[in-house]
């Protein structure tokens, strides 16, 4: 009898554990694919969330939509609120539908957002239940045009994004963040917030390019080839590419791999650090003579010397700006140096006033017939 | 009206005269058996003992069982002596060739002339031969029953007991191929309703000295004859013991199944997992004897019943040792998988769309969602409708002729899961996940743990819409303790899982060639644990001179 009784104790627990009060079929519910934010007049939050439409479900199970191919595949919510919160409280009264937040894909941030209104979505964020924190996070200029832009396959843009962020051979380089990222990076010192930074273009998206931060405010929009050559040295090329002028020709490098080495010592007080950056590659173009083993080991040189120069010239911008290369990129240094420099603080505040060396060892994997 | 009158009054003097018919009958009847009873009391002073007096036993059976016209009763005289006798059995139910070839013998008796009874009784009995079991009896409360299973009763006036001759012959079908668990190779046949050709058939596969066949007598109407075989020096004697105590305290008026007396044997009767094995194919019974077990044969049920059975038992089919190792290991991984699929698929289905959608990848979730606009019903309401619909299509599969049955399939296939679909009654991922549901589910081999996933199918799909993914880990943990609980005649159902019998894993769900299999399964607790001899080392044959430069 008391087995029974026991079993009748756990059973309130057991359907108070479950999630059977928010059953809903997935038909139901309004998908969202990507949430922007963008700062409003006020100091308050613009919230837009982007949902996909019959037509582009549809498409995807290929039964034909009742707007055809002409349709749009997304639709888009906005609404202004004190709060992320009460923001997409409007937005859920906008539609009848469940807005589902369990699915978000992309979190998008306006560049101008204020460090106040980054910290509060942040925090909304980081508590919001149904959405896991593997959504990828990017930057943009603008919200409005983001959520406005198809791409040029009219496929639905989050997705799109999304893939590309996934596949780590697909971009020249990966520099996918993920709000995980995000969320380790704002209250850890030794770390600097950077998102890909996507334009709108008329034909889709730019996504070569990543935007800097220091502390929550965005310090620097890299340039494509900054934002390779940072690559290089964070390894996280995918298929580099870079064109260089030598002696006046052009050449052009690809299947860019890179092996980065860094090390950190302190010299009379002052931390040093050094970047020994490895880099393979395929000859791509070469408009000067033919290539004889010494002229190849010349444009070897020469590359070496053109790529370390600009990789510096990158670090000491970085390094100017108050910024740092990476999400807890100092964390390993603080248990192998200084005795007294046992935490990151004290090295993200060393790390802005050190003195930077840059290292690049090149060498053609294949040169073609050109030889 | 006086032409009315005079047909209802017509009408109702019929009635009268029938009932006093019957009623004149059943005092004729009384009265002899009155008078049977009665010169049988004053003789032997108990009612149940056979006086000696033919006309008493005559009064008795004729007025028992007399009425029926199956019933054969006949006085005829033997010997030259003409010493009156009686002759008693169930018309349809014997021999006409055993009893005229006895009869036959009978009028060989003639000479040289025996006058006295009992010296005649003795000859018979020393001169039947062509029945395949002779017996005496005193009472009738064994005469009756014996006569009525196919014995021919032979009474001798002067003689106080009488004899039952074993003259039984049923109208029985030949022995026909297995319907119920299909084999592509290896052995086919099934057992029959008859326990002796039950019996010759095991025989024929285990000829071993040790093989026993131990009657019992269940059912005090049907008095069913009921055998327990096992192999005496195999099994453990704890086993045989236990089911014969439980076999013998059945008490029941009527028993025509096997499964009426299963119910009866097992440990736990409520649970929805099958403990008996229920089979019409004599090599599995053979073989399972031989591993230990013990069977349960029924006369006029051709399905036998193995136990003690652990789960994998109910996996396991001849055809996985009648195919190489390889292609019996794959069956019964296929076997599992469908099970899984069977078990999970539809339950994740509507756990996944309705409740956990967050669980599913992007893709995924946008193509379900994407086949599921426009569907009136959720998934829970879909699945019913699809599974309602399967169920009645296998019941009417069942119900109807085989080549109707095929017509049956087709058309709960094609036509109506294509029309469904275009009704926009449920979502083509829906057909999908139904017909993999049920070819899962379908490929159990044996039929009773069939149902039981059938049962749990059920309470998987309420968990899943009631508690999404949390519901399926909570009945899956559920399930897994109730059968780890479950023991079936000391032996635990979950092993050679749980407990880990590691040897028994050789045969579990894969099958090792037999040379690996050298010992039965530990976990029957058997008398002999050893099947085989360590595998021979076969000498190496070198026919080739490359062959003797390779290996060199």
């Amino acid at each position: 009898m008391r087995r029974y009784w026991r079993i009748l104790a756990l059973l309130p627990l057991v359907i108070m554990l479950t999630g059977c009060w928010t059953n809903r079929p997935v038909e139901e519910r309004s998908l969202v694919l990507a949430m922007g934010f963008g700062p409003a007049p006020h100091g308050r939050v613009a919230v837009t969330v982007q949902v996909p439409t019959r037509t582009g479900l549809t498409s995807l199970t290929g039964t034909s939509g009742s707007g055809g191919s002409q349709s749009a595949q997304v639709y888009s919510l906005s609404a202004e609120g004190s709060t992320p919160g009460s923001a997409l409280s409007r937005i859920q009264g906008q539609v009848q539908t469940d807005v589902y937040l369990g699915q978000i894909q992309l979190l998008v941030f306006s560049r101008n957002l204020t460090r106040r209104q980054f910290l509060l979505i942040e925090r909304f964020l980081t508590r919001l239940a149904p959405m896991d924190k593997t959504a990828f996070v990017i930057a943009t200029p603008s919200i409005r045009q983001f959520f406005h832009t198809l791409t040029a396959a009219g496929q639905i843009p989050a997705l799109v994004l999304a893939s590309g962020f996934k596949c780590r051979q697909c971009a020249t380089v990966t520099y996918n963040q993920t709000q995980w990222d995000l969320e380790m990076s704002i209250p850890t010192p030794g770390s600097s917030l950077w998102m890909p930074y996507v334009i709108p273009i008329p034909t889709g998206f730019q996504t070569d390019r990543i935007l800097v931060y220091r502390g929550l405010q965005p310090v620097w929009a890299l340039s494509p080839r900054d934002t390779i050559l940072l690559g290089y040295l964070l390894g996280r090329t995918g298929k580099g590419y870079l064109s260089l002028t030598v002696d006046g020709e052009r050449l052009g490098v690809r299947m860019i791999q890179a092996s980065p080495h860094v090390s950190a010592k302190v010299v009379n007080g002052r931390l040093v650090m050094r970047f020994n950056l490895a880099l393979s590659g395929t000859l791509d173009t070469w408009t000067g003579q033919t290539l004889t083993p010494t002229s190849v080991n010349h444009l070897d040189a020469a590359i070496d010397r053109q790529v370390a120069a600009e990789t510096l010239r990158v670090m000491k911008r970085l390094q100017a700006d108050g910024a740092i290369p990476g999400n807890n990129w100092l964390a390993p240094f603080i248990w192998r140096q200084e005795p007294g420099w046992r935490n990151a603080a004290t090295w993200e505040a060393q790390y802005h006033k050190a003195g930077l060396i840059v290292h690049t060892e090149f060498h053609f994997n294949d040169v073609g017939d050109s030889m | 009206m006086n032409q009315q009158r005079n047909g209802t009054t017509s009408s109702q003097e019929a009635v009268i005269a029938n009932t006093l018919k019957d009623l004149i009958e059943s005092s004729k009847y009384l009265s002899q058996h009155l008078e049977g009873l009665s010169a049988d009391l004053a003789a032997t002073g108990n009612l149940d003992l056979y006086s000696g007096s033919l006309t008493a036993a005559y009064n008795r059976l004729k007025s028992t069982l007399g009425r029926s016209p199956d019933i054969v009763i006949r006085k005829l005289t033997l010997g030259a002596s003409e010493i009156p006798a009686m002759v008693a059995f169930v018309d349809g139910q014997i021999s006409d060739s055993i009893l005229d070839r006895d009869a036959l013998m009978l009028g060989e008796l003639a000479t040289p002339a025996i006058t006295d009874p009992s010296t005649l009784f003795s000859a018979l009995e020393s001169h039947f031969l062509a029945v395949g079991n002779l017996k005496t009896s005193k009472k009738w409360s064994e005469i009756v029953p014996f006569m009525m299973l196919g014995m021919t009763v032979l009474a001798i006036e002067g003689v106080a007991k009488v004899m039952l001759l074993d003259t039984t012959k049923f109208p029985a079908r030949s022995v026909g191929q297995d319907q119920a668990e299909p084999s592509i190779k290896g052995p086919q046949e099934a057992f029959t309703e008859v326990l002796l050709t039950q019996m010759n058939q095991l025989r024929r596969r285990l000829p071993s000295q040790s093989l026993r066949f131990e009657p019992f007598t269940v059912g005090t109407d049907t008095h069913t004859q009921v055998l327990v075989a096992y192999l005496a020096d195999v099994a453990n004697p704890d086993i045989v013991w236990a089911v014969k105590t439980r076999l013998g305290a059945i008490q029941r008026a009527s028993v025509q199944t096997s499964n009426e007396i299963g119910e009866y044997l097992t440990d736990r009767r409520w649970t929805i997992f099958p403990q008996l094995r229920l089979t019409d194919r004599p090599d599995l019974v053979a073989r399972n004897l031989d591993q230990g077990k013990v069977a349960i044969l029924t006369a006029n049920d051709p399905t036998a019943m193995l136990l003690p059975n652990t789960l994998i038992d109910f996996y396991q089919t001849t055809q996985d040792y009648s195919t190489p190792f390889w292609d019996g290991s794959l069956m019964r991984v296929v076997r599992l998988a469908g099970l899984i699929i069977g078990l999970y698929l539809m339950p994740s289905y509507i756990a996944l769309t309705s409740s956990n959608t967050d669980l599913l990848p992007i893709k995924l979730l946008l193509t379900i969602t994407g086949a599921r606009q426009g569907i009136p019903f959720p998934p829970v309401v879909e699945v019913i409708i699809m599974w309602l619909i399967i169920e009645i299509l296998r019941e009417a599969a069942n119900r109807l002729p085989q080549q109707l049955a095929t017509t049956i399939g087709t058309v709960g296939a094609v036509v109506v899961g294509t029309a469904i679909v275009k009704a926009g009654l449920v979502d083509s991922l829906m057909i999908i996940i139904v017909t993999l549901t049920a070819l899962g589910l379908f490929t159990v081999p044996a039929i009773e743990m069939a149902s039981t996933w059938r049962w749990l199918f059920w309470i998987f799909v309420g968990a899943a819409w009631l508690f999404g993914v949390y519901g399926l880990v909570l009945i899956t943990v559920v399930t897994v303790v109730h059968v780890t609980s479950l023991e079936n005649f000391g032996v635990p159902y979950l092993s050679p899982f749980g407990p880990i019998r590691i040897s028994d894993l050789s045969d579990s769900w894969i099958r090792l060639p037999f040379p690996q299999l050298q010992r039965r399964p530990i976990t029957l607790r058997t008398l002999l644990p050893h099947q085989a001899e360590p595998d021979p080392v076969h000498p190496v044959l070198d026919l080739h001179r490359a062959q003797t430069r390779f290996r060199s």
